[in-house]
Order: structure tokens, then sequence, then C-alpha cells
């Protein structure tokens, strides 16, 4: 909630900016320029129109509303209101003002249809409850954790290819009900999309149009503009008995779907409209000059569309050997997006994500270039693996579909519904020395083959940006271990650890039971961190380790532990939380409730050792001078020798969340 | 198609203007997109008493020819549609007209399996009113034949894909979804009776010691009875109030069974099988008229039942009952909100509901000769165990009464002569 909040108030305060600096140029836009601007994909996109409205005087309002009862562009004006309403919900003076309005509006209104619409969304601004739901949707449940990717079922997947295909000979309206009531039955934007091309079926549209929207009632990852204007085309469709439920449950929830983080279709069947030539790489472009870089693209265009074809709703790539890759105009980071490739004999392409190669497709018949393992490999990666789990590939022919999940800069691919690529990192193939692009463009690659795609719906996740150093610390000389983006600068069981929400999970069920320890090594140092733990959670902090071994033995283990838990009532003092593991023991009590974020720092000088939690040193001393007369649990501690080493998260099998690791060598 | 709804109804007031002016009109008159006349597919009518009649007007199709035992039937709809109507005495020779895309067959039930087939060896779809067959035999012919020679056969009552399904305030759809979604668990007990919402129309009933009349000129009886055993004329028997006859069909049970039973086989899931027991709570009956039953108990293998309640004694009794719920008429139930429920859930697989399709893509139709065998089932085990008053045990798979020669005789009951099926 914290960080909806604010978000949505950066968002107004850009919003304001845009006010002054337009104020000072150009009157705002008009009603009906406004509205064109709905409905938007991104809620930046709408910036623009909203502070032309917030610049409004009363004739405006009054030609504004005045739209709603113009049927061309109601629904474009109901858009815009609603737009509107979200963002004075946010600020009391200015709803109290627009409640004004729309209350008047409500008797003036002549339609049935502005009346109800100007009801509704009066009920989103007079109830607090209710705006405070919907700025939880803006990033709800769904869209955390891995994506849809744990719904994904093999054989819906593949049934659904297998429906689309009867499409490949003619059918008559019965078969066609069939098949809509077919895919009817598998959730997903892809079963959406699928029954949708029936709506400009007259023989079954009717039938297309509930199974859609029943579909987008029950998963509210299926949104997005066109979306919307699908299931608008929809609402007038619906008949039978079933619509006196569906029609205003549909109404609703339109009203309801947040406008960002939906799904885009790539290819819209026609033309190579959202895509561009390739220039160069991303490291490249990124230092090319804008005049040389637009230069460049212009050629790259061109060239395009002697390689890229949209033929029989196909986006085909001739097999040009000279051919270049295509890319979307857009850039994308975390997304979700779902492609129909098809190749033909010793076909070889490939989908780029972050304009870095690449999720793989090839003809598991070539056995010389060890296509054997399959398609939906990192081709590319050297140090994670490149292959894929299985060979889920379809016959060379037959059409396949990858759902490719990013997050962070981890990939998951499912071919045909099969699970191929488990949250695997994408190595930067331009330079191997930095980490992946964070946002970039997704290219599909000419490899010399013929190859057509098709069904590319794609849907931005929201993303953590990554953390900074303040500039306190950044002034002080600390660098960032980790900025809930990435661990590049970790090694050991990297692939174990998963990044959720800017956090560093150390999630058993995932496989994180080995170490994971900084790249570089620490000798004297400042080290900070944040962590919560879960009831009973047990970890480790390792100083002075080697990468191999028992850290808490070889090196020195700040242990990490949920000290109240009743488990660990009976424990040795130098068990708790803070101790130096087995050697000296910390004070007590001040960690923070468990599941709440508590933060440490361990300073390292020589043999001294100091830790400080939540603000309360709990630990200071100096740790040969403890461990003298031999250290108190009696085991040896060579590791105590040490003079340096590597940091490391010492996993034992709990589930806990590290994040904002910086470190300062003194 | 949906005419048949109204047709019943509004036939005698509407009938002839809307036929007064039936006349052929040439293609390019109606211009691209329309059908003349000459394309729509043609029907022959065989039976144009009280139900024959309402079947004329439907949309997509054209009335070439009638048939009629009664010639006074024959006259007056024949006149009624105008235009060169062919008019046929005989069946067999409707059935061989060339111009007929399909046999509507209108006739008492003690006729249909006899016609079904013959319209099937003569290459003709078949559009039948229920009950489909008078016996389980014929009807299992009339199965074979239209499989055997490629036909589309429909049976003609509708509830189980459209319409309010009587006292219960809607279709039958969200009662097949609700059945389907597992909310009132399994086995599920189906009770039909006034309290649920469906009345069993007992005037359906025979009259005994009929006094021998005479046959009417216009009446060629020995022909309506056809198959049927050799009574002595009495015009109770024939035209409106034949359903109170053995012979003919059965009852109140013969006239709305297949109406209420079939949505109920569908909404079960047992299109494809039969009960294996009937009990009968009734009267013993009349070997000739039909009666009135107290209670038809059927159980299909898996613990369903279906419950002919002719007494409605529980004002409170439940339409359906499962372990976990119940629904009532007007589909009230025991679970909350359950229409919005239902609404959001899949719907259950399309049918295809409209004849005409059905014949143009040679697709079966929503209700056929397979599940309308297995419905039409369903009244011929409750009029057998009616007639010999006892509980049957049937084996669904041979389609039999397990050892009961008494019963299985009832299954095929010899056919007076010339006429086989």
């Amino acid at each position: 909630m914290k960080n909806n909040f604010k978000k949505i108030k950066l968002g107004v305060l850009l919003i304001l900016v845009l006010v002054s600096s337009s104020s000072f140029s150009q009157t705002p836009a008009s009603p009906k320029e406004v509205i064109a601007v709905f409905p938007y994909q991104h809620a930046n996109e709408a910036s623009t129109a909203l502070a032309s409205m917030s610049g409004w005087k009363n004739v405006d309002w009054k030609s504004f509303f005045k739209l709603s009862e113009d049927t061309s562009l109601k629904i474009k004006f109901s858009y815009a209101l609603h737009a509107y309403v979200n963002k004075v919900a946010l600020d009391p003076d200015q709803k109290k003002a627009f409640v004004i309005l729309l209350n008047n509006q409500i008797d003036k209104a002549k339609s049935e249809y502005a009346k109800i619409l100007f009801q509704e969304e009066l009920k989103l601004l007079s109830k607090e409850d209710y705006v405070k739901d919907r700025l939880q949707l803006v990033q709800p449940k769904w869209v955390e954790g891995s994506g849809k990717a744990f719904t994904i079922n093999p054989n819906s997947t593949q049934r659904l290819l297998d429906l689309q295909k009867l499409l490949d000979k003619p059918t008559n309206p019965i078969e066609r009900k069939n098949i809509i009531w077919e895919a009817s039955k598998i959730s997903g934007i892809s079963s959406f999309m699928f029954i949708a091309t029936f709506l400009e079926d007259e023989a079954v549209n009717q039938n297309a149009a509930l199974a859609i929207s029943k579909l987008a009632l029950n998963d509210l990852t299926i949104r997005g503009g066109d979306v919307r204007t699908l299931l608008e085309k929809a609402l007038l469709l619906i008949h039978g008995e079933d619509s006196t439920i569906i029609v205003p449950a549909l109404k609703t929830h339109l009203i309801k779907m947040p406008y960002d983080y939906g799904f885009e279709t790539l290819f819209n069947g026609k033309d190579l409209t959202g895509w561009k030539g390739l220039v160069a790489n991303p490291i490249v472009r990124n230092k090319m000059s804008d005049t040389a870089l637009q230069a460049a693209q212009v050629k790259a265009d061109m060239k395009m569309r002697e390689d890229w074809v949209v033929k029989d709703g196909l986006l085909n790539f001739t097999g040009n050997e000279q051919g270049e890759n295509l890319a979307t105009v857009k850039k994308y980071g975390d997304m979700e997006m779902y492609v129909d490739w098809r190749i033909q004999d010793k076909g070889d392409a490939g989908i780029y994500l972050r304009g870095t190669p690449q999720v793989q497709i090839w003809d598991t018949s070539r056995r010389e270039v060890g296509a054997q393992v399959g398609s939906g490999g990192l081709y590319n990666n050297q140090k994670f693996t490149s292959k894929p789990l299985v060979v889920a590939d379809n016959k060379i022919g037959e059409w396949n579909r990858f759902y490719i999940l990013m997050k962070a800069d981890k990939v998951t691919v499912y071919l045909n519904g099969i699970l191929v690529t488990d949250n695997i990192p994408l190595e930067n193939y331009w330079d191997r020395n930095l980490p992946l692009f964070v946002k970039e463009q997704i290219e599909l690659q000419a490899h010399g083959t013929f190859v057509s795609y098709r069904n590319i719906y794609l849907r931005s996740l929201p993303q953590n940006e990554g953390v900074k150093l303040n500039e306190q610390e950044s002034k002080e000389g600390f660098s960032l271990l980790f900025d809930g983006t990435n661990i590049n600068q970790w090694t050991g069981n990297t692939a174990g650890y998963l990044i959720q929400e800017g956090a560093l999970v150390v999630s058993p069920e995932n496989g994180s039971v080995g170490d994971l320890y900084t790249k570089e090594t620490y000798s004297d140092f400042i080290y900070r961190f944040d962590f919560q733990l879960t009831p009973g959670a047990n970890n480790g902090i390792g100083v002075h380790a080697p990468l191999e071994g028992d850290a808490a033995y070889l090196g020195m283990e700040i242990q990490v532990l949920d000290s109240e838990d009743p488990q660990y009532a009976k424990l040795q003092p130098y068990q708790y939380h803070g101790s130096v593991y087995g050697v000296m023991p910390a004070k007590r009590g001040y960690l923070k409730p468990t599941g709440e974020w508590n933060n440490e720092e361990i300073m390292v000088k020589g043999t001294k050792i100091k830790v400080t939690l939540n603000g309360t040193v709990i630990l200071d001393g100096d740790y040969m001078v403890a461990s003298k007369n031999g250290t108190i649990d009696h085991n040896e501690h060579p590791g105590l020798l040490n003079k340096t080493g590597h940091l490391g998260f010492l996993g034992h099998g709990d589930v806990l969340r590290f994040k904002n690791m910086r470190v300062k060598r003194i | 198609m949906d005419a048949h709804k109204n047709s019943r109804r509004k036939f005698l007031r509407t009938s002839a203007t809307i036929l007064a002016g039936f006349t052929i009109v040439p293609r390019h008159v109606l211009g691209r997109g329309f059908l003349a006349p000459s394309d729509q597919l043609t029907k022959g009518i065989i039976g144009v008493g009280g139900m024959g009649r309402g079947h004329i007007p439907y949309a997509g199709t054209r009335v070439v020819a009638i048939c009629d035992v009664d010639k006074n039937h024959l006259r007056e709809v024949a006149n009624s549609i105008g235009g060169g109507i062919k008019t046929f005495h005989d069946h067999r020779e409707l059935i061989n007209l060339p111009e007929v895309d399909i046999v509507h067959i209108a006739t008492p039930p003690h006729w249909h399996g006899i016609m079904a087939v013959e319209a099937a060896k003569a290459g003709k779809d078949i559009w039948c009113e229920k009950p489909m067959t008078r016996t389980i035999g014929e009807g299992k012919k009339v199965r074979e034949a239209v499989e055997q020679y490629g036909r589309m056969f429909r049976l003609n009552t509708w509830f189980r894909f459209e319409d309010n399904f009587y006292g219960m305030n809607t279709t039958v759809k969200p009662i097949k979804k609700l059945v389907e979604s597992g909310l009132l668990g399994w086995p599920l007990t189906v009770t039909v009776s006034k309290t649920t919402g469906f009345d069993w129309k007992f005037y359906w009933v025979g009259k005994t010691n009929l006094e021998p009349q005479l046959v009417p000129e216009q009446l060629d009886y020995d022909r309506w009875l056809g198959p049927a055993p050799y009574k002595p004329y009495n015009i109770h028997r024939t035209h409106q109030t034949f359903r109170g006859y053995w012979d003919y069909d059965g009852g109140g049970l013969g006239d709305m069974g297949q109406h209420y039973l079939d949505p109920i086989q569908y909404f079960l899931g047992k299109d494809d099988t039969s009960p294996i027991k009937v009990e009968v709570d009734a009267e013993q009956q009349h070997p000739d008229a039909c009666g009135t039953f107290r209670k038809i108990t059927f159980t299909y293998e898996d613990g369903c039942k279906i419950i002919l309640d002719g007494e409605a004694k529980d004002p409170n009794a439940a339409y359906i009952e499962g372990p976990n719920g119940k629904l009532f008429a007007g589909f009230k139930s025991t679970i909350p909100n359950l229409k919005e429920k239902l609404a959001m859930m899949p719907d259950p697989a399309p049918q295809v509901t409209n004849f005409l399709d059905s014949v143009k893509y040679r697709t079966k139709f929503a209700l056929n000769e397979q599940n309308g065998f297995r419905s039409c089932t369903l009244i011929n085990l409750g009029k057998i165990a009616l007639q010999l008053g006892r509980t049957l045990n049937f084996d669904p798979n041979k389609e039999e009464f397990i050892n009961d020669i008494e019963a299985n005789y009832l299954i095929n009951p010899e056919m007076r002569g010339p006429w086989t099926i």
C-alpha cells in the first residue's frame, strides 16, 4: 500500500508539473481532444490528458459532459471520466468539488447510460473504502510472484493449438460453436484472444461474446486496450437468459478494470505496426547520438520491410541470409508474453529478451548443432544452463506456443505448456561483465531460415527498478551489493535464490539450500542489510568465509535467528540472533516482531566485531580475545584466523528475505 | 424454427391468413441472400390432425405433401395451404415422393416406428413427434435404421435446449450447470410432480367398456389402427383422445413423459444409458384404458433416481435433491445466489438446436434417435411396469428386462398384419 501511494503521488506531481508548464504556452486541450486519448494502455499515457482536465474551466466541463450523449464518443468519454475520478479521489479538495459537479450532472443527464455512469463514478468518490479497493487493484496480488506460469496446463495449451488448427479447414457454424465451447474451458489470454476472433462471425458471435466475457470476469490478468475493445463488442452481443447477470457484471468489470499492466497485441495480423528494424546492439545504441540513431533506424526500417512480411495474418521472416532481427518499438522490462512460432526443415530462430539473445528456436533434428535438446533454452548462456529441461517441440510445420515470463533477469519458458526453462538468469551476451539491461526491446531473430509468428500477446509486469544508495552512504563510500533486481555480485547457489518485490528470498522449496556469497572478499568492513524473518527461521551471515565448507567454522557466522520462537527457548546464549556463532553471545530482545523488517550493521575491524540491530549495539568485542581460552562451544573455529573472505548468506532451509545489502571497506 | 413454440397456441387463429398467401416466388425476385422457397428444404407431413397442423408454418421449410387417413383432415389442410399441395392417403407414397426432403411424422405414437424406419430407408430425414415410439423394440429399430441409412432425426420436444422448463421458471441450462457443478453432490433424486412444477395431466385416461360405434365415412379406421390390435371403433379411441389407450399411447405419462423426462436424462448425463429398476405404486391398470399412478420410481445404476409423483402430497418436495443441497420449483434453492454463481460458469456443451442446420451440415440434432430412444425408453419402462403392476429390473446395455419373459414380451409386442417393422 505504501508503495502504491508514493507512486500515485509522484504521478500527481508529474501532472502538476505538466499543468504549470503547459499553462504558459498553450490553453488546455479541448474535451474532444482529451477523450481521444482514452482508453489508454499505460497510466503515464494519460497524464497529459488528465493534466488538461485539471485546467478546465466550467465551459470546458460543460462541453465535456455533453459528449456523454454522443453515441460515437460515449465509451471514450466514460474512460476519461473514470480516469479523472481516480485522480481527484486522491485529493480531498478536488474530490469535493467534483462530487458536486457530478451530482449536478446526474440530474442533467439525458440518457440512461450517462445517468448510470455518473452514479457509478459518484459511488467511487463518495465511498472511501471503495477508493481504497481501487488503489489496491493497481498492484493486485495476482501480478505478484511469478506471474501466471504456475497455472499453465500442458494439455490446455496444446488443446488450444489443436483447436486453432481445426480452422485450417472450412468449418460449419456447428463445428465452430463446438470449438468456441472447447476453448472457453481454457483460461487465459490466449484462449480469450482466440475466441474473440469469432466476434466477427455472425453465425457464432453470440457464443463467442459470452465465452470471452466469462473468461475475463474470472481472470483479472485478462485486460488491456484490446481486451477492453473486444469486451465492449461482446457486451452488445450477449443475449439469452444469462445476459441479465453477465451484462451488468461485465459493465462493472470494465469500470473496475485497471488501465495498466494489460496485454498488448504485439502483432496486429495486418502489418508491422509496433515493430522496427534492428540497429546494432543495446550497448552500441546507447552510445549513439540521437541523430545518428535516427538515421540508422530509417535504414534499418527499410531493410526490415524486405525481410519481414505479413501474409495471411502471419508475421513471416523470409529466410534471407542477410536478414536482420525484427524489434519492438517499445522497450519492455518485467513481462509475460505468449508467442506462436512455426519453422520449416532445418529452421533456426529465437526470441531476444531485453535486446539480448535469446530463447532458442530450432529444428531438433539438427544434431550437428546440438538442437536435439529442443527449443526454449537460453542458448547464449554460459554460466547458467542454456539447455531446456525437456524437448517439448511440436513437429516441424506445426505451430508451437511459448509462454515466456521475465522477472528481473530471470526467464521462465513454457513450450506448448511444458516447462522448459525454469527461472534461469539471462546473461548479458553483449558484455558478460554487465548485468542484463533492465528494459530493452524484444526481438524476433533472423537466422537465415523461414519462420512464421502469430498470436503475440505481452503484458508488462510491475517492475522493481532497483534501489539506489542514499546520498549519505554514497558519500561515505558504501557500495550496493544488491539493488533488488539481480544478484550479479553474488556467487554460489545463485539459481536457488528468488528475487521478489525487490527482496532476495531464501526459499528452500525452490532449492535455496546452498550458500550464497559475494564475489568479492572483504577484510575490514561495515556491512548493512535489512532482513525479514518467518517464524522459526534460521540463517546466518558469513564473514571472512571461504566459498566452500561450513562457514560457521571455516569463517565466522553471525547468527540470524527468530530467537523468540518457542522452539529456540533452550538454546545456548551464543546461538541467538547476532551472536558470532559458538564464539561470542549477543544481547537478546532487540528483534522486531517476526515478519517485520529489521536492519542490521556488522562492522569488522581487525579482530574487533560490532553488531548493531535496529539501532542497538547487541554485540561489541574482540573475537580473538573471546576465544583466547578456547571457544565457548568447545569447537574448533579455524576461520577466526582468516584475515579476509567473502560475505555470505548461510541457508539452513528456512524462508527469509534480505534486501538493501551494502558494504564499505574500512 | 422458433415457430413451434407459438404454433399450437396461435395456429387456430392465424394459420388461415398466413397460409393463404403462400406461393412459390422465383429466386431472382428476392435477390441475393434470400432463400427462395424453391431452395428451401421441403417436407411432407403424415398426420394433419391437431398436432400435424401446428407444424406447417415453420420457417425455412416448405410443405409439399400431406397425408392423412381422415379425408376431412386432409381436405381442410390442403385447402388452407393451397398452391397445389400433394395429398396422400397412404404414408408410403408420401415417403417415397422424390421432392420430399424431410418426413414429418405427426400421427399417434403407434405409427411412429414403422413410418420412421420406412422414411429412413427411403433416404429421408425425419422429424418425429413425441413420444418417439410406442414400444422399446420399435425405438431400437428406428435407431438402427436412422444410423444405417445415415439420416438426420429430430424428436420433437425441446426443453433440453430452449424454453422455460415448466414450473422451473428457467431453461434447463442452469439446471444442467448446477448438476455438473457438483454443488448438490451425488447421486441425485429428481421428483416430477405438481408441487415441483410438473402436471401429470391425468385427464388422459381411457374409458372402459366403450360402446362400438359406426366408423365415420371420412375415416379409414383400419389404416388408422395400422399395427395396433383390432378393436371396435369408438370415437374416443381416435383423434383427440387416443392417448388414453395403451394400444396407441400411454395416458398422461405418454403425453407429457418425454417433455418432462428427456431434460432430466440430459442434465443427469444419462443420454447413453437407462435405469436398472422401475418400481410402481398404482392401481392395477385396465388392459385397454390407461389409468393414473401414485408413484413411479426409476433407479439408475449409480443411485440417481427419477420419481414420477402422481399425488404430490408433499408441498415442500424438492425437484432435485442431492446430499449437499436442493433445488425447488421456480429454481429456488438451498444454495444462496445460485443463479449468479451459475451464470459465471462455462456453459454446457453446445447443442444443434436448429434441425435445418442438422440437415444441412449432417450433424446430429440435440435430441436425436439415440438420446431420444433413451428418454422414450423411460416412458416405455414406466408403461410396462404400470401394465404389469410390479417392479421390473432392466439391463441398460442389453436393453431388455432381466429374466422376465412377460415384460420382455412388451418390448416387442406382436403387430397386427400386414404391418411389420
